[in-house]
């Protein structure tokens, strides 16, 4: 912080800034019940974080870093063409869908219309939709209008692959940006408009620049997801247009090549790691600077000559993009060849098949995946929670390392940590890989992370000047908890919670590993059902997909009644 | 309306979602003068505001500077300077970034703005404040670099939104003087806006009262005083004396109750009117009317004591004496000192 040495203002300051704040907080003495809650907080993530998380890992690591390996792996031409696709194909898509992003913020956030509600679901819901049911809806899309042989084919194609994350990513940049951009005032773009900039210049030099902690947050999630994406890639781009995260995969499980696909991982890692690094960098910089000038804004702006031109078609794009593949993917589960009707529906829940194919089990996918989804949801949010502990830690000792380290699950991928825990916990005396309760485990890891990050930004608004006051009106600690923190942090933990149940139910690469064949989830049982020929197993799995996306929107509606903004997720 | 030099605002209407927000509202002030719009939270002052600057579109009226309409200009053309209740600083631009603004967009290079950039900074007390961030400033300071901000462009009018709102008292008094200095030397029109009438006879040389989205009032400040006409009027300037009494009639006369006696109305009238009571105009006096003290405050060593009778009527009454809470005394009121206004 610059603190001017020149200038007649030297004296004591009118206004303390939030740096006083901090300071002032920092310097409180942590009681022995802080203690307590800090250092068990620290041991048990700590401890789970080591087994199921660092030793898989670090396993991997092992498996791919001697040098011959990494000589061989890397010294491939092939394996340089994998990452510069991994690596330009998530750019693209991160910039597409920055700018389509922005587009329908804009609208959502600075204009007031008929339907914006319903607009505003239309656009979350794609962000909370398995990878392998928006893969599966451009599928259908590609069948639906013929695009096969054209220059828009969507199947096997980098476009497919490109237009299915924007689709997908697109909702993460609404949702981070609009809760950031309503809550902007528009008093800058007003000063700015006063002082001679027209509508241009006004986003140009002045709203962008605001929006950038957002546009950072977004975008370095939206990269993460496109570097690592699997479902998407793996269906869509059908293994001609190969990603690290598909390369792993594929020597893992298909060429049993396990040191190539961990040097493959060790790649994907590091890119990760510098992406978070560097991402962990722009947020210092450009950090929150206007958190806190909180007032929605709603106004009738000075009507410009194309606002309406602007609302109409931006209201006309995202029903058709956002919406198109969600409804043809319904139609395509009702449709069957003697016309529209339910009877995939009828199959899925009793696993009976009209065809002579091999019958899926998919009621037990179904079964399975609630189930399991339901205890990732709680280990996530357990464990999200003592996170949260240590991330909100006055402490900048505990606070620092534990925002890293609850950083990473969130950056790596799921094809990643199902494939360490195969290699890993394997051994003679401890052979859990095969137990079932590693899966709702290995997909509670991926959603701790924004549990974590929730409930933390949550933990940081408790004041503890009102702990204090509630201490000295006679609460113990347990009450000052019971009545203090958790109404505070209730809505996160509701939120969080619901996030990891939605991560956890269309986890699909993790789950991908380690998913036994009597065994099966509903993402995984779709996959297979795709890749089989057939009326009947196509509309199954498309009813397959209606369900997963049912499921997660029942789930996703929770979080919304919450109106957690998820500002700070990346 | 005279034409003259200066901003002619006629009987403009504005409304937002089709809610009317603005009724026929009119106003003129010529170059070097201040007028004060004052009124309630929620009566339409700020929308005027935005109004007048282009930030909202007009459903009908005008608004023209030195005789020119400018109601089809956009907002970034009109060159009308505004100052915000917040600020409204860029906080990703530094001190000078933020100053420099207007006058970029009027083309100028960095060279050519330099020197006025330092010469806004040194007009509002912030000399060597150019490469400052925003997140370190004071509020004073904030608020000192979007006035030379809004002045930086050489705007002929500059309108002020309750600027000095989050500041403390006496800085705020300090900036109020300064911005009317300001406004003085460089021939500029001034609208302001507030809900306080310690800051408008500070800054004002004329006042315009809106309520409910009209002006109802305009003038002088002394002409305000003198003749509040509306009881919200009489309420917004301090007056608290004010109460609405019940009318009787008897023989053709309409008349009200006052403690110190029937008070007659002038003209026959039905309407519901206000009653006031000015301090200056109630005395201490032995065969008066028994009021108990309720609360005093000191104003420039004279005391306004307000006091409570035995009806539950309040008063308030201005002395030179010194009492304490709870004592009694005797007051006494002539009935032809009681005014009456009107209510809206």
């Amino acid at each position: 912080m610059h603190h001017g040495t020149s200038g007649p203002n030297n004296g004591p300051k009118l206004f303390y800034d939030d740096d006083y704040r901090r300071n002032s907080r920092s310097a409180l003495n942590l009681n022995n019940y802080q203690k307590y809650l800090t250092s068990t907080a620290l041991i048990i993530s700590v401890g789970f974080f080591s087994i199921f998380y660092f030793f898989p890992l670090g396993k991997i690591l092992w498996y791919g870093l001697s040098p011959e390996n990494i000589a061989m792996v890397f010294g491939a031409h092939t394996t340089w063409k994998v990452i510069w696709f991994t690596l330009w194909q998530a750019l693209i898509s991160t910039a597409v869908s920055l700018c389509v992003g922005i587009l329908i913020a804009n609208i959502l956030s600075r204009f007031s219309f008929r339907g914006r509600g319903a607009l505003s679901v239309l656009a979350t819901i794609p962000f909370v939709m398995p990878t392998v049911v928006v893969a599966s809806a451009f599928l259908s899309l590609n069948t639906i209008f013929k695009l096969e042989g054209t220059v828009f084919n969507l199947e096997g194609t980098v476009f497919g692959v490109i237009v299915a994350h924007v689709f997908f990513n697109t909702a993460i940049v609404v949702r981070t940006l609009g809760g950031w951009w309503g809550q902007l005032t528009l008093d800058p773009e007003y000063a700015a408009r006063t002082l001679g900039a027209g509508t241009v210049k006004t986003f140009f030099l002045v709203t962008l620049p605001r929006l950038k902690p957002a546009l950072i947050a977004s975008g370095s999630l939206t990269f993460l997801f496109t570097f690592t994406s699997f479902g998407i890639i793996l269906i869509l781009g059908s293994l001609k247009q190969a990603t690290i995260e598909t390369e792993i995969w594929r020597y893992a499980t298909q060429r049993i090549d396990i040191n190539t696909a961990a040097a493959l991982g060790i790649a994907q890692l590091a890119i990760v790691v510098l992406m978070l690094v560097i991402n962990s960098r722009l947020r210092n910089k450009y950090g929150t600077s206007e958190l806190g000038s909180i007032a929605v804004t709603d106004e009738k702006v000075y009507a410009t000559k194309f606002r309406s031109l602007r609302l109409y078609s931006g209201v006309i794009f995202t029903v058709l993009f956002l919406g198109t593949p969600l409804v043809l993917l319904i139609e395509r589960s009702l449709r069957t060849p003697k016309g529209y009707s339910f009877t995939y529906y009828r199959e899925i829940f009793t696993e009976s098949q009209s065809g002579r194919f091999s019958i899926f089990e998919t009621r037990t996918a179904i079964i399975n995946s609630i189930t399991w989804a339901l205890l990732a949801m709680v280990i996530a949010t357990l464990l999200g929670y003592l996170a949260a502990v240590l991330l909100s830690s006055p402490s900048a000792k505990i606070s620092k390392p534990a925002d890293v380290l609850f950083l990473l699950p969130l950056g790596t991928s799921g094809v990643l940590l199902g494939f360490g825990i195969i290699v890993t916990l394997n051994s003679s005396f401890w052979d859990i890989r095969s137990n079932w309760w590693i899966i709702p485990i290995a997909q509670a890891i991926l959603g701790i992370g924004l549990v974590a990050r929730i409930v933390g930004t949550a933990l940081r608004d408790v004041n503890p000047e009102m702990r204090n006051a509630a201490k000295v009106l006679g609460a113990s600690d347990a009450k000052v908890w019971r009545h203090v923190d958790l109404p505070i942090i209730s809505r996160s933990l509701v939120a969080g919670a619901s996030f990891s149940f939605a991560i956890a139910i269309g986890e699909f690469g993790a789950t991908a590993f380690l998913v036994r064949p009597q065994r099966p989830t509903i993402p995984t049982t779709i996959f297979n059902l795709l890749g089989r020929p057939g009326a009947s197993t196509y509309g199954q799995a498309m009813a397959l997909c209606v369900v997963l996306a049912g499921i997660t929107a029942i789930s996703i509606s929770l979080l919304d009644r919450t109106g957690t903004v998820i500002r700070d997720t990346a | 309306m005279t034409l003259h030099n200066g901003l002619i605002i006629e009987n403009l209407d504005v409304s937002i979602d089709l809610h009317k927000i603005l009724h026929d509202v009119s106003i003129d002030v010529k170059p070097g003068t201040i007028t004060t719009l004052l009124g309630p939270s929620g009566c339409g002052k700020s929308t005027l505001l935005k109004a007048i600057v282009g930030l909202l579109s007009t459903d009908k009226g005008d608004v023209s500077l030195n005789t020119k309409s400018l109601i089809s200009t956009p907002a970034h053309k009109r060159g009308i300077g505004l100052m915000f209740q917040n600020n409204a600083l860029f906080p990703h631009k530094n001190v000078e970034r933020n100053v420099a603004f207007g006058l970029q967009m009027q083309g100028k290079r960095p060279e050519e703005y330099e020197e006025k950039v330092t010469e806004m900074l040194d007009l509002v007390g912030l000399s060597g404040f150019n490469k400052r961030e925003i997140g370190t400033l004071s509020g004073g300071e904030s608020q000192r670099v979007a006035l030379a901000r809004a002045l930086a462009p050489s705007p002929k009018v500059l309108l002020l939104d309750e600027p000095f709102n989050s500041l403390d008292r006496s800085l705020r008094t300090v900036l109020l003087d300064e911005v009317r200095d300001v406004l003085k030397t460089l021939d500029i029109v001034g609208i302001h806006v507030t809900h306080d009438w310690d800051e408008a006879t500070r800054i004002a040389d004329n006042i315009a009262f809106m309520n409910q989205g009209q002006i109802i009032r305009t003038g002088s400040i002394e002409e305000i005083i003198e003749k509040p006409k509306y009881s919200i009027v009489a309420d917004l300037i301090g007056l608290e004396s004010c109460w609405t009494p019940e009318l009787f009639e008897s023989g053709g006369i309409t008349y009200f109750d006052t403690p110190w006696g029937r008070r007659e109305l002038d003209t026959p009238n039905s309407e519901s009117i206000a009653a006031l009571i000015r301090p200056e105009n109630i005395y201490e006096k032995p065969d008066g009317i028994d009021v108990e003290i309720q609360t005093k405050v000191s104003v420039y060593g004279e005391w306004i004591y307000k006091c409570r009778l035995e009806t539950g009527f309040i008063v308030s009454v201005k002395t030179m004496k010194n009492y304490s809470i709870g004592e009694k005394i005797s007051l006494y009121a002539s009935v032809e000192n009681v005014e009456t206004l009107e209510v809206l």
